[in-house]
């Protein structure tokens, strides 16, 4: 980011903060009787250490120390109804600056609310809610990368709502679609998104998420998402995206059980291959399994601090299939077993360690170190 | 050199925020401050309440038992407040969260506030009535607080007990003042 750029964002990051500030303490009467005018603030950030650094099978690739996330975001409530809600995202340091997501949120009803902007998809377990105290693990699961592309936003609007007295929640979207020419044999929808920057919308997307929580403790979700992926590109031809996922979590005594699974299938990797000289799989597909227990029984003490002993095991392919006439690549397959330890002094800050075990294809094997702080507000 | 740089972005911050408040301290006349509402539920809260989507959960949640109430969510708490006399289903406003699956949350403690009058039934037990609107709670008011009768408004603060059982509610009192 060039210094006049990073200059205005420090200015304009410090007058909202400001501002803010002001804001706070001048509530004005809003056309329903109420307070308008209110701006709140959150965030999160996290500091990794990784060795070696991560994308690499390569144990002498060298080890990374680096201030992975630094979000700030805000929400401004206009009326009891109406807000509009912004994440700025000074990833790597502030190295990349993304608008991790900005919409308006419009209250239809009590349970159903609009959207309209840079909206995250609701797909995956982590993918709207991906604050790092929120997992055990110093980075993110590897399927919520590889096939889930977290963290995953794109231009849309769309409904958010609940059901069934809190027990059900549902998010369903249209958004801009992804561009398939970006997907890589190796990272595979890890750089599709357009990050809200002058999105590609000749082809449009549809995107849903339903979450139902049927006994105490227990949660199960299924995303879906389908759109065009070919962005009218020249000499493309027609492809379409699929991804379907679901997900679940149970949560009793201490312990903590989740786990995760999504599959793409890509309609048209026969051309997107041709197209970017390499096989991009027909098929991606991945899951995870993860335990963990909370030492400490935060549940049962009604303390602040937690002590999580965790263990996950991560297996994917985006060369799960492939075109007729292209050539699989062994190290698409991937296996990645995680045990680790998390710390929580208090429930919004984390200190973690973990243990990586790589695996794939090639029968390539990689050990990784990770040590990270994780805070959210 | 950065140093430099981080100053007149600091300063470019704060001129920035001069002049977005500049009209609220100097030019015309201040909004009109926001009046007492009639009620007031404060949920306070542990969990995950921090992004916009925690934030919209917790407050659909929270207006979606209501009877028409408004929402707020902060870090730690949920405020669910009344404008006009109305009834207050207080059982379901703390239910809905109480016992809430989806979202990581825990409901910690509750207070109620709202205006109404201090009586006593034929049985001799006291109650607290919503002003306007008959509803009433049982109340448990210490002998250090002041006890209006004879239908004197005032302004009640309670804890809510009660809520993690089945059954009624109960009142117990913090603070009244007389609004006469």
């Amino acid at each position: 980011m060039s210094g006049l750029k990073l200059r205005m964002v420090l200015g304009v990051t410090i007058a909202v903060l400001v501002a803010g500030l002001a804001g706070r303490t001048t509530p004005a009467r809003g056309a329903d009787g109420g307070e308008s005018g209110r701006l709140q603030f959150h965030g999160y950030g996290e500091i990794h250490y990784n060795n070696p650094k991560i994308d690499t099978m390569s144990p002498g690739a060298g080890n990374e120390l680096d201030f992975h996330r630094f979000v700030l975001g805000w929400e401004y409530e206009y009326s009891d109804k109406v807000r509009v809600e912004g994440e700025i995202d000074y990833e790597h340091a502030a190295r990349e600056l993304e608008l991790e997501e900005a919409y308006i949120e419009y209250d239809l009803s009590p349970t159903l609310a609009l959207r309209v902007g840079s909206l995250l998809m609701p797909v995956g377990p982590l993918n709207e809610f991906h604050e790092p105290p929120l997992y055990y693990s110093v980075e993110r699961p590897y399927v919520e990368r590889f096939i889930i592309p977290t963290t995953w936003q794109e231009n849309g609007a769309g409904f958010a709502g609940q059901a069934w007295r809190g027990k059900a929640s549902y998010r369903a979207y249209v958004t801009a679609g992804l561009d398939a020419t970006k997907i890589t044999s190796l990272g595979g929808l890890h750089d599709v998104s357009s990050k809200g920057s002058e999105s590609k919308a000749d082809d449009l997307a549809g995107v849903g998420r339903v979450e139902i929580a049927p006994a105490a403790g227990l949660k199960l979700a299924g995303s879906a998402y389908y759109g065009g992926a070919d962005q009218r590109t020249p000499g493309l031809g027609k492809v379409t995206m699929t991804l379907l996922g679901a997900d679940a979590r149970y949560r009793r005594a201490g312990f903590d059980l989740r786990g995760a699974y999504a599959r793409v299938a890509l309609d048209g990797a026969d051309r997107v291959s041709a197209f970017v000289g390499g096989t991009v799989g027909s098929a991606m597909q991945g899951f995870y399994v993860e335990a963990a227990y909370d030492v400490l029984r935060r549940d049962r003490t009604e303390g602040l601090r937690s002590l999580v002993l965790f263990g996950r095991h991560e297996d994917f392919d985006t060369n799960e299939e492939i075109p007729a006439g292209f050539v699989r690549d062994p190290a698409a397959e991937r296996t990645v077993s995680t045990a680790g330890v998390s710390y929580y002094p208090i429930e919004k800050v984390s200190f973690k360690a973990d243990l990586e075990h790589w695996k794939d294809g090639a029968d390539r094997k990689l050990n990784r170190v990770n040590l990270g702080a994780a805070f959210m507000f | 050199m950065i140093r430099v740089r981080l100053g007149r972005s600091v300063w470019i911050g704060a001129i920035a925020a001069i002049v977005s408040i500049a009209p609220i301290s100097t030019a015309g006349p201040r909004a009109p401050e926001a009046p007492t509402p009639f009620a007031r539920v404060y949920l306070a809260l542990r969990g995950c309440t921090s992004c916009s989507h925690c934030r919209t959960t917790i407050r659909q949640m929270a207006r979606a038992g209501s009877n028409g109430g408004q929402a707020r969510v902060s870090s730690d708490a949920v405020e669910v407040r009344y404008m006009k006399p109305g009834l207050v289903p207080l059982r379901d406003v703390i239910g809905r969260l109480a016992e809430n699956r989806l979202h990581d949350l825990t409901l910690i403690d509750v207070l109620f506030e709202a205006e109404g009058t201090i009586g006593t039934t034929s049985a001799g037990a006291t109650t607290f009535t919503l002003k306007g609107t008959g509803q009433s709670f049982p109340l448990n008011l210490a002998p250090s607080l002041p006890r209006p009768g004879g239908g004197t408004p005032v302004r009640l603060i309670a804890a809510v007990e009660g809520w993690r059982e089945k059954g009624g509610l109960t009142l117990v009192a913090r603070q009244v003042h007389s609004t006469t």
